[in-house]
C-alpha cells in the first residue's frame, strides 16, 4: 500500500504534492497518474473566495491512502463525494485512524480542516471523487449564520454517532460527472466549476435537512444496512438497457426482507425504489440528449425504451418537456475540440 | 392600459416607482400587485456580488407597459421571460434578452396571460469581477458592446433556462435556505447565457481583421448615424470621414460588427423608436412621424407597416 500524508490547505497544493510523489508533473492543473501507478487524473482549480475543488478519476494498481493530517492553519470544511465505478465487492475497510473516515463507498462526507481524515482507494477499483474546500464564512453571504450553524451542529453530532450519513445519489452524481466532463477549453470554467460546487453544498445541505426534520429513520439505519442499501442503489442504476432487478432479487443483495428494503431505500434515497429508478434513467437521458452525439432514438434504447412514444412521454413527465424541445442544436458540443481529461483515459 | 416609464439603476428605487404608478405598496422588498391591475407580485433581491435581481410573478389584468428610459448610467439588463401561450400551439414571447441602460427598451404584457421572470441589474464592475478568473471574459466584455443585437444578445428561453428560473421563483419555498437557492440559480442563469453568449460570438468569427481602434471609430459613427431622427441621416461620405475609412471599407466593417448594412440599421432603430413613442401614448401619430422626420404620413404608415406587419393606429389607441 501506498500512503501519502499532506497538511495542504488547498487542492491545487495538494496535487502538487501527488505529483511529486509519483515522480510526474502537474500540467493545466491536472496530473495523469503513471502508468506504473495505474490510471487516470486528478485535476484541482483554486477558486475565489477560499474555494477550492479537486476532481480524481482514478484506478491504482495498489491501495492507496491519502491522509490529511490537520495543520494549524485557517480553518475551513471539506466536503467530499466518493463514487467507485467497478461492481467489485468492497475491498476490505482499512482503519484509517482515531476520527478517521474511510471513503472508498459511494458516500458523501463533510469534515473539518481539524479532522483527520482518510481517503481510501483500494488497488483495481476505478474511483471518482470530487472534494470541495470551502469557508464559513463564504456561506455566510448567502446563509443565516443560524441556519448554518444549525445544519453543521446536526450535521456533526450524527456524524460522530453513525458513521455514514448520505449516500450518493442521482442528483449528486449528475453535478459530479457535469465537473468530471468540463471541457478544457470551457470560456467560464471558474463560474462553471463554482457553480456546480455551490450546488452540491446547496444539496448536500438541504437534504440532509429535509432527511432531518421528516424521516429520522434514515439515521436509525445502521452502518451495515447502508453499506448494503448503497449496494442495492449501485446495482438499481448501472444498467438501463434491460428491465431493471426486480425487488425480490434486490432484497436477496441487501440481505433483507423485501418490505425493509423499500422502507429503508425510501428512507435513505428519499424516493420508492422504482420511481428513484425512473428518475435515474431520464436524467441519464437527458444528459445523453445534451452531450448531442446521440440521435433521440438511439437514447431511447439506451436507456430501456423500445417505444419511442413512451420514451417521449415519460420525459415529458419528467422534465415537462419533450426530448425533440430540448435545445441541444444549441449546446456546448462545440467545446469538444479540446480533449477532456476524461477522453484522454478513454484512449 | 397602464404605462410605466422608468429609469432606475436601483430595482429598491424602481419597486418605489412601480408602486407609485400602479397604486400599490411596497412591503418588504415586495409590491402585491392591486386587484384592479392584476394578481400577483414583483420582488427585488439584491446579491451579496452587488448584482440585482428583480422577480416577477403575475397576470395582468389591463395591458401593461414597461418603458425603460435611456439613462446615462452604465447598467447591463439580462432578462428572463416566460409567457404563458395565448393559445396551445401559439408561439410564446418567452425569451432571454441582454441589453443596457444607455438604449431605452419597452415591453408589453397582455391582458390575462400569465408572466414570470427575473432581470439582472448589473455595472461594469460586477460584470469584471463575474468574469475576473476567466480568460473568455475579456474577450467577451471586448465585443459584447458591439454584440448587442441581432442574435447575440436574444436566446430563446428553453428547458434549462425555464428549470433554472422557475426554481429561482420558487426558492421562497424553503425560507431558510432562500439565499443560497436564489444565489445558485442566479449565476447558473448567467453562466448559462455567457458561455453560449461566447459561443456564438466565436462561432462566427470576424471575416474580415479590424482593429479595436476601427471599432472605437465604428462606434461613433453608431452613435452619430441615430442620434437624431428629424434630420435625413448622415451620408456615407461623412460617415466614412468620422471614421477615417474609405466609404466602401466603412459599409463592410460596419455591417460585420452590427449585422445589418448602414442604412437598413438606421431605419430599424428608427421604427423601433417610433414604436416606443406610439406605446408611450404621450404622442400622436402625427408628431412621431414628425419626429422621426417622416416627410409625410402615408410614408410613415408604409415605412411602420414594412418593419411591423401592421400599421401604427392600433398602438396609439388607449385600450
Amino acid at each position: 500500500m501506498t500512503e501519502i500524508s499532506n497538511t495542504d490547505d488547498n487542492y491545487v497544493d495538494l496535487i502538487h504534492t501527488v505529483a511529486r510523489i509519483f515522480g510526474t508533473v502537474v500540467r493545466d492543473n491536472t496530473v495523469a497518474v503513471p502508468e506504473n501507478y495505474g490510471t487516470g487524473y486528478l485535476w484541482a482549480r483554486n477558486l475565489p473566495d477560499g474555494l477550492s475543488v479537486m476532481v480524481c478519476n482514478i484506478l491504482f494498481n495498489e491501495d492507496m491512502l491519502l491522509n490529511h493530517i490537520p495543520s494549524n492553519g485557517r480553518q475551513y470544511f471539506i466536503l467530499q463525494f466518493n463514487e467507485s465505478l467497478d461492481d467489485n465487492e468492497p475491498a476490505k475497510q482499512k482503519q484509517t485512524g482515531e476520527h478517521g473516515f474511510n471513503m472508498q463507498q459511494n458516500v458523501v462526507l463533510l469534515t473539518n480542516s481539524l479532522m483527520h481524515s482518510g481517503f481510501f482507494v483500494p488497488a483495481k477499483v476505478r474511483t471518482l471523487c470530487v472534494k470541495i474546500i470551502f469557508e464559513k464564512n463564504y456561506l455566510l453571504n448567502f446563509m443565516e449564520g443560524d441556519v448554518l450553524d444549525e445544519f453543521l451542529s446536526s450535521y456533526f453530532s450524527l456524524l460522530l454517532k453513525n458513521g455514514k450519513v448520505e449516500p450518493v445519489d442521482a442528483d449528486y452524481r449528475q453535478l459530479m460527472t457535469e465537473l468530471a466532463r468540463l471541457k478544457t477549453d470551457h470560456p467560464l470554467s471558474t463560474s462553471f466549476i463554482q457553480n456546480r460546487a455551490l450546488m452540491l453544498i446547496e444539496k448536500f445541505i438541504l437534504k440532509f435537512m429535509a432527511k432531518l426534520q421528516t424521516n429520522t429513520h434514515a439515521f436509525k439505519l445502521k452502518d451495515d444496512e447502508i453499506s448494503r442499501l448503497i449496494k442495492v442503489e449501485s446495482l438499481l442504476v448501472k444498467d438501463y438497457s434491460g428491465a431493471p432487478p426486480t425487488i425480490s432479487s434486490l432484497s436477496r443483495t441487501a440481505a433483507m426482507s423485501p418490505t425493509k428494503l423499500k422502507k429503508d431505500f425510501k428512507a435513505l434515497y428519499g424516493l420508492p425504489v422504482y420511481e428513484y429508478f425512473q428518475k435515474n434513467r431520464m436524467m441519464r437521458a437527458k444528459q445523453l440528449l445534451l452531450e448531442g452525439k446521440y440521435a433521440i432514438k438511439e437514447i431511447g434504447m439506451m436507456v430501456g425504451y423500445t417505444n419511442l412514444g413512451h420514451f417521449a412521454a415519460s420525459f415529458k413527465k419528467e422534465f415537462g418537456t419533450l426530448p425533440s424541445e430540448m435545445n441541444t442544436a444549441n449546446n456546448l458540443s462545440q467545446y469538444s475540440r479540446h480533449e477532456t481529461a476524461e477522453d484522454k483515459l478513454a484512449n | 392600459m397602464l404605462n410605466i416609464e422608468y429609469n432606475e439603476t436601483s430595482f429598491e428605487d424602481l419597486l418605489k416607482n412601480f408602486a407609485r404608478q400602479i397604486k400599490g405598496r411596497v412591503t418588504g422588498n415586495l409590491i402585491q400587485l392591486p386587484a384592479d391591475v392584476g394578481e400577483g407580485t414583483v420582488w427585488q433581491i439584491t446579491l451579496h456580488n452587488q448584482i440585482q435581481l428583480l422577480l416577477y410573478d403575475f397576470t395582468p389584468k389591463e395591458s401593461l407597459v414597461l418603458q425603460r428610459k435611456k439613462s446615462n448610467k452604465d447598467y447591463y439588463v439580462l432578462r428572463f421571460d416566460d409567457v404563458a401561450a395565448v393559445q396551445e400551439n401559439h408561439e410564446s414571447k418567452s425569451s432571454v434578452f441582454f441589453t443596457h441602460t444607455r438604449q431605452s427598451s419597452f415591453y408589453m404584457a397582455t391582458p390575462g396571460i400569465h408572466i414570470c421572470g427575473v432581470n439582472f441589474l448589473f455595472d461594469k464592475e460586477c460584470l469584471n469581477a463575474f468574469f475576473a478568473n476567466d480568460e473568455a471574459g475579456a474577450n467577451i466584455q471586448k465585443y459584447m458592446d458591439l454584440k448587442m443585437t441581432g442574435p447575440y444578445n436574444f436566446e430563446m428561453m428553453d428547458a434549462e433556462y425555464s428549470r433554472l428560473l422557475h426554481e429561482l421563483l420558487n426558492a421562497g419555498d424553503e425560507k431558510k435556505y432562500e439565499g443560497l437557492i436564489v444565489m445558485n440559480r442566479a449565476m447558473l442563469l448567467m453562466e448559462r447565457f455567457f458561455t453560449r453568449f461566447f459561443k456564438k460570438i466565436t462561432a462566427t468569427p470576424l471575416s474580415i481583421k479590424i482593429s479595436s481602434d476601427e471599432i472605437a471609430r465604428l462606434r461613433l459613427v453608431e452613435h452619430e448615424l441615430i442620434k437624431d431622427f428629424t434630420a435625413e441621416p448622415p451620408t456615407i461620405p461623412i460617415l466614412a470621414r468620422l471614421a477615417a475609412m474609405s466609404p466602401s471599407k466603412l459599409k463592410q466593417t460596419f455591417k460585420e460588427i452590427y449585422g445589418l448594412p448602414v442604412y437598413q440599421y438606421y431605419q430599424k432603430h428608427r421604427m423601433n423608436k417610433a414604436k416606443a413613442m406610439l406605446l408611450s401614448k404621450n404622442y400622436s401619430e402625427h408628431e412621431v412621424a414628425e419626429e422621426l422626420g417622416f416627410a409625410n404620413r402615408s410614408n410613415f404608415i408604409k415605412a411602420f407597416h414594412k418593419s411591423f406587419g401592421q400599421t401604427p393606429e392600433p398602438m396609439s389607441v388607449a385600450s
